[in-house]
């Protein structure tokens, strides 16, 4: 693949989620705007997509969904980036004592699959945005720690950080200067790939009735909505679900794209899909 | 490049092979399911698929009333299903001059599926069972001591002046067991008796030969439940069942189409409302007779029938609508923008151009609902839908759990759903929700008038007056517009053409589903 | 010395293990602790049964809610420590029991969908790698992408509709019969083979362009033993290692799949125990699968020493 060719890619892919994110200005209609004389309709000019179960239109409902599911999905992982990437930088530079407990702790979570963890807390706290944003923080930001701080372990061994230490230079000075642009690319592939994984997630949740709940029109929830009508009216279900699908797997090509881009070594690639 | 690899392609033909083998195997083992389901040369099967799966066998235990559906056991007292009146099931005959003090004739002539004789030793046993295990039962049955007085003779004594006790004998799970029976399955009386009953999959009943009540027309019976309405359709529409219990109102259209399939329709014993709270926040505002009135009347029920429940429900202004012994004499309602903006202004509030306020303020309420019953957040939407036409917000929160989310109450008004009508008697939900501290007022309504008019209808033990009582206390509710009920959804059910003597219950709680009369072709 | 150098790792399992099992116990007693709402309105039936706010705190005192929540902890541990997570508040019979019953549902439908997960990357990986840069290889790229990006219940259900409804040849829920058993296997394969896939693919194309593998080649030695050899065995190893962390996601998409299609397994069951406020089902499932999880990183662990000594000795070195 010519380097060209990938910023096509990678443009299309961020326009694509520049689209997601401004969805609710371009819904042509309030998606959560009940009209009954309208159940149930195809498609016609004035509901591109046609209607749901109580009149509202699908369209407007899948694109102010977009920042439901996506939006969510994107906090979520941010806030893991920021509370697993210090963690990790810290205690992989620190070790010891420090590093011992963090890394009991991540291996307590790691060995709890994300969809147990994330079911468990959901479902014991409550459907809701904030408990779902909980529950996905809670399985995500582990993977961020653990890479983080094997990328500290691996770097710290070099000999220009041995120089610079004995040169006196500080610890945050050292940590700022030479490891965080060593992390940020890893980071930055193992989120892009998260993207898509974490989206699955919360559209899961909502699909058994665990994460967001209704009216919101979030992905998964509407696609739940839209099973029993799948006689009837295949696209309630169908568009939802396409629309989970183009958007992961955009992100996730996204995330082979970084992965490729970033010069990182075998083993760092083989860590982040095994983590992602 | 280099040349092909034998060995390479070798191996990954073998492994071709054998996926191609698990799929065939996996196809072969579909067969099965057709010859399960024919059941052997001249065996009438009837498959039925319910909807709440149970979670055990034990039938005093169990928390969908999937056992006494089953047609495997029997109480002491039965329900008809058309009239809802008691009738005497296992107990021939029962009397009270107290209503403290009860003597229970049970029939004679009955064995349980084990051969074991039915007496007034066993039935004892059975309820002594559980009450033991079951505090729901204990809390419905209130019994406090219970003796064979002789071969058939049972003496109940209850707690205190306890009319409802008849009624609440039909409980699900106060069927009679034998309960000295080491084994998983439940040994009742019933024309079908379980031949094997995993919670996890599917009951299997045959015929009980020596059913005291003439002998049922099937031969089997396979009996599951899925919760998920969609897999019932589809079940049905497969040709996996030959009964499915409420499909969903969405499906009935699709279901009614098919030539094969009958689909059944009868007006339920549950009632969708919107409880408001007397206790909150806006307090002041739902204790005012006009304002309950005014929100009453925004809503349209019919609208509701036709939009949300697409035709499958019945317009209802009181707790218990319909024809049923208690069913009060309907009153005349009127709804609309219009008339509520009526009540609005008789309650006090400015209005302004069709829009309401208060202390020249608008209002701003919140609206609980949850999802376990799927036409009420809908109904929350219309409710917020008209309600902003007269400029009032309404916030809707969905909850988990309803009933331990109104335990913060946190809310204004909430839409909820209750049977009204059970076991033929509207003991269960006048006190759960408007007795001393019932665990379904949410609302904390109190009013001394409901309190005396209730304590009245809780000691009357001729059946007939107490009906009369429950027709008064609906009355009094609606005339006071307490609380908004607004629909009884239809309970409905869809079976091949081929099945004759099936009859929808008006829920799924208080009868046997299977019956001796059910016939297939 | 070889006694050695396998007993000191397998006392540091151990302890491990143990430690594992007091923090998983702590967790899943705190998570429930937490939580709000209990199974006391459930027990009374309060959908059926008219019953008072006393009754339901009456009912609460007799269960031990209302206890301190260490005199909890150490009952709770009592009866973990043996095998006894109390009895299910909902249906009055054993934790465990329904566990065991719930377990080989999802044990069978974690088996078979390994299984299928092997042959497809097998296939698929080695078609990609021998056909690298062709049609195949972009199709198999398009493939696992598609697969790790499409939700599995939304598959499920088009699956459904497809396989039941339209063409009627395989049922839509339940394992009645083996048959049931296909489309859950086949929608939870999808969706757990592509990351297998892309790292066969990746390393057999590594290892055949190993030196030694040329050297070999050089040397004349046939395709195929250079594959059986060295090819395939080198590229086993990532493969093992990512199988660790797969049967861990595999078991949390039995819960999608379970609740989708309907299958009683302990994904279905952890799910209605939520709904249901059945604790004492939700922390055995936090406890059980957690070890099993252990255990499976045990195996994953050893298998990975068996195919690439290296590993046992470093292992060795470090203890």
């Amino acid at each position: 693949m010519t380097k060209l060719k990938i910023d096509w890619g990678v443009a299309a892919v961020l326009l694509l989620l520049g689209v997601l994110m401004i969805g609710p200005l371009l819904a042509p209609q309030d998606p959560e705007l009940v009209d009954l004389a309208v159940r149930l309709q195809g498609p016609s000019s004035a509901h591109l997509l046609g209607t749901d179960n109580l009149g509202r239109d699908i369209l407007s409902r899948v694109l102010t969904g977009a920042q439901v599911t996506v939006g969510l999905s994107l906090l979520a992982l941010s806030l893991a980036i920021l509370i697993g990437v210090p963690l990790g930088l810290v205690s992989g530079w620190i070790g010891g004592r420090f590093d011992w407990v963090i890394m009991r702790i991540v291996d307590t979570f790691i060995a709890l699959p994300d969809y147990i963890v994330a079911i468990v807390l959901s479902g014991l706290l409550g459907p809701g945005f904030v408990n779902m944003l909980i529950a996905i923080l809670a399985v995500k930001w582990v993977g961020y720690t653990r890479l983080v701080r094997s990328l500290v372990l691996q770097e710290k061994t070099r000999d220009y950080l041995m120089i610079s230490k004995l040169a006196g230079g500080s610890n945050s000075r050292i940590l700022r200067q030479h490891m965080v642009p060593h992390i940020v690319g890893p980071t930055l592939a193992l989120a892009t790939m998260d993207i898509g994984k974490v989206i699955l997630l919360v559209a899961s949740l909502s699909f058994i009735g665990m994460g967001v709940q209704p009216p919101s029109p979030e992905w998964g929830a509407m696609l739940n909505d839209g099973r029993a009508y799948f006689a009837q009216a295949p696209e309630l279900m169908v568009i939802p679900g396409l629309a989970i699908f183009i958007v992961v797997a955009s992100a996730s090509w996204l995330g082979d794209q970084l992965m490729k881009r970033f010069t990182i070594s075998p083993e760092d690639e083989r860590m982040t899909s095994v983590l992602a | 490049m280099s040349k092909p690899r034998p060995r390479l392609v070798r191996a990954f033909a073998i492994v071709l092979a054998s996926c191609m083998a698990l799929l065939v195997s996996c196809s072969s083992g579909s067969g099965d399911i057709s010859s399960v389901n024919g059941g052997a040369d001249g065996e009438k099967v009837l498959r039925f698929v319910t909807v709440y799966p149970p979670n055990t066998t034990d039938a005093h235990l169990v928390n969908a009333a999937f056992v006494l559906n089953s047609g495997a056991v029997e109480s002491l007292v039965g329900i008809d299903p058309e009239t809802l009146k008691p009738y005497p099931w296992l107990a021939e005959s029962w009397q009270s001059d107290d209503a403290q003090h009860w003597t229970l004739t049970i029939r004679q002539g009955i064995t349980f599926h084990n051969g074991k004789p039915l007496n007034a030793e066993a039935v004892r046993a059975s309820l002594q069972h559980v009450i033991e295990v079951n505090p729901g039962v204990a809390a419905a049955l209130k019994i406090q001591d219970v003796q064979a007085a002789d071969e058939y003779t049972l003496k109940i004594t209850t707690e205190s002046v306890y009319p409802a006790l008849i009624s609440n004998l039909i409980h699900q799970n106060a069927v009679i067991v034998d309960v000295t029976d080491p084994g998983e399955l439940p040994i009742g009386t019933g024309p079908f008796k379980f031949e094997s009953f995993d919670p996890n999959t599917e009951a299997v009943l045959v015929r009980n030969t020596d059913y005291w009540d003439g002998q049922a027309k099937l031969d089997k019976v396979v009996m599951a439940a899925n919760a998920d309405a969609n897999a019932r359709m589809l079940a049905i529409q497969a040709g996996d069942a030959d009964i499915i219990y409420r499909p969903s109102t969405e499906s009935i259209d699709t279901l009614s189409a098919d030539p094969n399939i009958t689909v059944e329709s009868v007006p339920g014993s549950r009632v969708y409302h919107l409880m408001y709270n007397y206790s909150g926040k806006n307090a002041e505002l739902w204790n005012n007779v006009e304002f309950r009135r005014g929100i009453d009347a925004l809503m349209d029920r019919q609208a509701i029938v036709e939009g949300v429940m697409a035709g499958q429900g019945t317009v209802a202004f009181n707790p218990f609508p319909g024809n049923w012994p208690f069913s009060p004499t309907p009153m005349e309602h009127k709804h609309g923008t219009e008339e509520a903006l009526k009540h609005f202004q008789a309650a006090g509030l400015q209005v302004t151009d069709g829009k309401v306020t208060k202390d020249s303020q608008p209002l701003t309420l919140k609206v609980v609902t949850y999802i376990a019953r799927p036409e009420l957040p809908l109904i929350a939407q219309l409710l917020r839908d008209s309600a902003a036409k007269v400029g009032i917000t309404m916030d809707i929160q969905v909850a988990d759990n309803i009933d331990e989310y109104v335990e913060t109450n946190e809310f204004d008004v909430m839409t909820y759903s209750l049977l009204t009508i059970t076991r033929g008697d509207g003991s269960f939900f006048l006190n759960g929700t408007f007795g001393q501290g019932g665990a379904q007022n949410h609302g904390r309504f109190q009013d001394p008038t409901l309190t005396t008019m209730l304590d009245a209808f809780n000691s009357e033990l001729d059946s007939d007056a107490r009906n009369e009582k429950a027709k008064e206390i609906a009355s009094w509710l609606e005339a006071e517009a307490i609380n908004s009920y607004l629909v009884v959804p239809n309970e409905t059910s869809a079976y091949s053409k081929r099945v004759t003597g099936w009859q929808t219950p008006v829920n799924e709680f208080e009868f046997p589903m299977i019956t001796k009369d059910i016939d297939i072709d | 010395m070889r006694p050695a150098t396998w007993l000191v790792p397998l006392g540091k399992w151990v302890a491990q293990g143990i430690g594992f099992f007091f923090v998983l116990t702590i967790i899943s007693f705190l998570i429930v602790q937490l939580a709000p709402g209990d199974a006391v309105l459930s027990m009374l039936r309060i959908d059926t049964v008219a019953v008072t706010q006393d009754e339901i705190e009456a009912l609460r005192n007799e269960l031990g809610l209302n206890d301190p929540a260490w005199q909890q902890y150490v009952r709770f541990l009592g009866g973990v420590l043996q095998g006894d997570f109390g009895a299910s508040l909902m249906t009055g019979k054993s934790v465990m029991g329904e566990l065991s019953k719930a377990f080989p549902y999802t044990l069978m439908l974690a088996g078979a969908t390994m299984a299928v997960v092997i042959v497809i990357t097998f296939v698929l990986g080695g078609l990609a790698a021998r056909f690298r840069g062709s049609l195949v290889d972009k199709g198999v790229a398009a493939f696992c992408t598609a697969g790790a990006a499409v939700p599995t219940f939304w598959l499920g259900l088009l699956l459904i509709d497809l396989f039941a409804v339209r063409l009627h040849i395989l049922p839509s829920s339940g394992m009645a019969t083996a048959a049931g058993l296909v489309l859950p296997t086949v929608a939870l394969a999808i969706a757990i083979a592509p990351p297998y896939i892309k790292i066969l693919r990746n390393s057999l194309i590594e290892a055949s362009g190993r030196e030694f593998v040329r050297a070999a080649r050089a040397r004349g030695v046939t395709e195929s033993v250079i594959f059986g050899k060295h090819t395939l065995r080198d590229s086993l190893i990532p493969l093992v290692t990512i199988l660790g962390v797969s049967l861990g996601s595999l078991l949390g998409g039995t819960v999608i799949v379970e609740v989708t299609f309907g299958i009683p397994g302990v994904g279905k069951l952890a799910v209605e125990a939520l709904a249901r406020r059945d604790y004492g089902v939700i922390q055995a499932f936090i406890i059980v699968v957690g070890m099993a999880i252990f255990v499976i990183n045990l195996l994953v662990d050893l298998s990975y020493r068996a195919l690439d000594p290296s590993i046992s000795l470093k292992g060795a070195e470090r203890a």
